[in-house]
């Protein structure tokens, strides 16, 4: 029972990290219809970003402002540059994106070398709390925390607030949008930049999370977030959560039982089952066109 | 004029062969070979790569799978038999099955997933190669990520063999693939690129298309990987890196997709491009990071010259 509790922690605070970085990839195919292959890279820069700013100001409150802003910013550059430009095609918009993923993971390693380096984390979030044999990691508490409420906030501001309407009539129809006068090429970059946001937000908890960071870390884990988005179905927000969940909590039990190079193929093979039954994910639209 | 223009082309090509045959009777210093080697085995990935993304329009980000399943067979065969040519040529046949098997299973993800899923799935599937090739359970079949040192035979080790050897080989994969893109099945694939569901609505099997270009080009990028065992002689899991991938996609792309003759355009200027960078970059810094320099180039050209530098010549020409 204890085993099971502790795995079931950790598979918890994996999935919220999947969950920052597949919420962003998500919502941006779903209203721009873009599969974002820089996102892991995004998610990098973010996570250094952190990294740097903890250094010098030893608080993390500023180290995740800066990385989310870094990262907001980058998304906003890309969308501008990289996408406008290539609306509707995509094949153009996949290998342009996968350049930026390219030089941005290369670039990233010039101030800060190409191998791993460790990640300074603050004295509150060392260790675990005991819970009747159950190891309760800390740092765990504020990833898991930090994804419910990312996942709320996201819900309320989908549903409760006009651009969060106007995001929901653009992803199911985006023409009708704009011949309402809505100028949604704004609410693309918008969204786009936000997702971003999400993902550097995510490398700054991922450098908490390992204590370390290193450049081919975004690789990795854009992989797991296209997983988690395939399987819970593009372009629907709970579907992602779901997904998130589900590849997480599958991961920490397999990390457990089974050796640890089996683990990132069980992914896969979650995604391949998924993709051949169900190809539009567990919540997904019927029709989507990529 | 357009007859002229044929003519002339073909004496360019035959002129060039000739070339390429002869000059390492008479200047071959070991470096320049093994650097044509190592251009014409990324000619070949790059070839196989085209056959893919030029011909059927498919979108891969993990060809580098099959050029490391090649690699790591003759690497694995070459150690099995320290070097005998009859377990190496063994180990190459088992390669190209291995890589033909995982063309077949990737061709059916292929014909339930839209493009951008499958550049997903298969940048994904190459991934877990790495991993696998690089993990320490692993380590007495891959060396783990140390790599494994590839034994070969000695008489290709003699003068240029080896560089005959590949020429051969890079002239005959190249003679088969371009019957392959100029037969019916080649037509066809063509058609799916631009519009699928109307050739599905034409009455053919898409599926089976999709597949068969799958394996094709999953077989010749496994070759490609062999001949460069053969060159660089060590296999190390970065074989199935997204650099590789990348690398097969920018040669595509600058030389020209849907040409066969652009990859190979594209590997020169690439491999060339890569060899001089390296070694300037030692002393002067900012080139030490020339792969941001190619992946800039790679974004420039997708967004300015789409059809590459065969492609552009061949629409400059159109318009003369």
């Amino acid at each position: 029972m204890e085993t099971f509790l502790t795995l079931l922690f950790s598979g918890l605070s994996t999935a919220a990290l999947y969950y920052l970085l597949a919420a962003g990839l998500s919502l941006s195919f779903g209203l721009l219809r873009v599969l974002n292959f820089a996102h892991g890279a995004v998610f990098v820069w973010g996570g250094y970003t952190g990294m740097f700013v903890y250094q010098l100001t030893h608080s993390l409150a500023l180290a995740v402002l800066a990385g989310t802003l870094l990262g907001g910013a980058l998304g906003w550059v890309l969308e501008r540059t990289l996408l406008r430009p290539a609306y509707g095609n995509i094949v153009v918009q996949v290998l342009t994106t996968l350049g930026a993923f390219y030089v941005l993971s290369e670039a990233i390693k010039i101030p800060f070398g190409p191998d791993q380096v460790g990640v300074g984390v603050p004295a509150f979030l060392h260790g675990a709390w005991m819970l009747r044999g159950v190891a309760v990691v800390k740092v765990n508490v504020l990833l898991v925390s930090v994804g419910l409420l990312v996942w709320g906030l996201g819900l309320v501001w989908l549903t409760r607030t006009r651009l969060g309407l106007i995001v929901r009539a653009g992803i199911d129809n985006p023409e009708m949008v704009m011949a309402l006068g809505i100028p949604i090429r704004r609410v693309f970059t918008a969204v786009f930049a936000a997702g971003a946001a999400l993902a550097a937000l995510g490398g700054v908890l991922a450098g908490q999370y390992f204590g370390a960071l290193s450049p081919d870390m975004g690789l990795q884990n854009m992989l797991n977030a296209f997983i988690v988005v395939v399987v819970g179905g593009l372009g629907s927000y709970n579907g992602t959560a779901v997904g998130a969940l589900l590849v997480g909590l599958i991961g920490a039990f397999a990390s457990y039982y089974l050796p640890s190079q089996i683990v990132g193929a069980v992914n896969v093979l979650i995604m391949a089952l998924v993709l051949i039954f169900r190809p539009e994910g567990l919540f997904g639209e019927k029709e989507v066109v990529v | 004029m357009k007859k002229r223009g044929r003519l002339f082309w073909t004496a360019v090509s035959v002129l060039v062969l000739a070339g390429l045959v002869v000059f390492p009777t008479m200047w071959a210093p070991v470096w320049l070979l093994s650097l044509a080697g190592q251009i014409m085995a990324f000619a070949l990935f790059a070839m196989s790569f085209d056959l893919l993304f030029g011909y059927a329009g498919v979108i891969s980000f993990g060809q580098a799978a099959f050029w490391g399943i090649g690699g790591y067979a003759v690497a694995i065969a070459s150690r099995a038999g320290g070097g005998a040519i009859a377990t190496l040529l063994l180990g190459a046949v088992a390669g190209i099955l291995l890589a033909a098997a995982l063309g077949l299973v990737e061709g059916f993800i292929l014909s339930r997933v839209k493009a951008g899923y499958f550049a997903m799935v298969t940048l994904a599937i190459s991934q877990i190669l790495l991993l696998l090739a690089s993990s320490q359970n692993l380590r007495p079949l891959t060396g783990g990520s140390d790599g494994l040192n590839v034994y070969v035979p000695r008489f290709l080790l003699v003068g240029p063999a080896t560089y005959y050897l590949l020429f051969a080989v890079l002239v005959l994969s190249f003679v088969v693939l371009y019957r392959f893109v100029r037969s019916p099945a080649g037509l066809v694939w063509r058609g799916m690129r631009e519009n699928e569901s109307r050739i599905e609505s034409l009455g053919y099997n898409v599926l089976a298309y999709k597949v068969a270009v799958n394996v094709v080009a999953g077989m010749f990028a496994a070759v490609a990987g062999m001949l460069y065992m053969l060159v660089i002689q060590i296999a190390t899991p970065e074989l199935f890196g997204l650099s590789n991938s990348l690398d097969a996609l920018l040669m595509v792309i600058i030389g020209g997709a849907g040409t066969l003759v652009g990859p190979v355009v594209g590997a020169v200027i690439l491999v060339l491009a890569e060899h001089e960078l390296s070694s300037i970059g030692s002393s002067v810094p900012f080139l030490s990071h020339w792969l941001i320099l190619f992946g800039l180039m790679f974004i420039l050209i997708v967004m300015a010259a789409p059809r590459g530098l065969m492609g552009t010549l061949d629409k400059i020409r159109d318009s003369i």
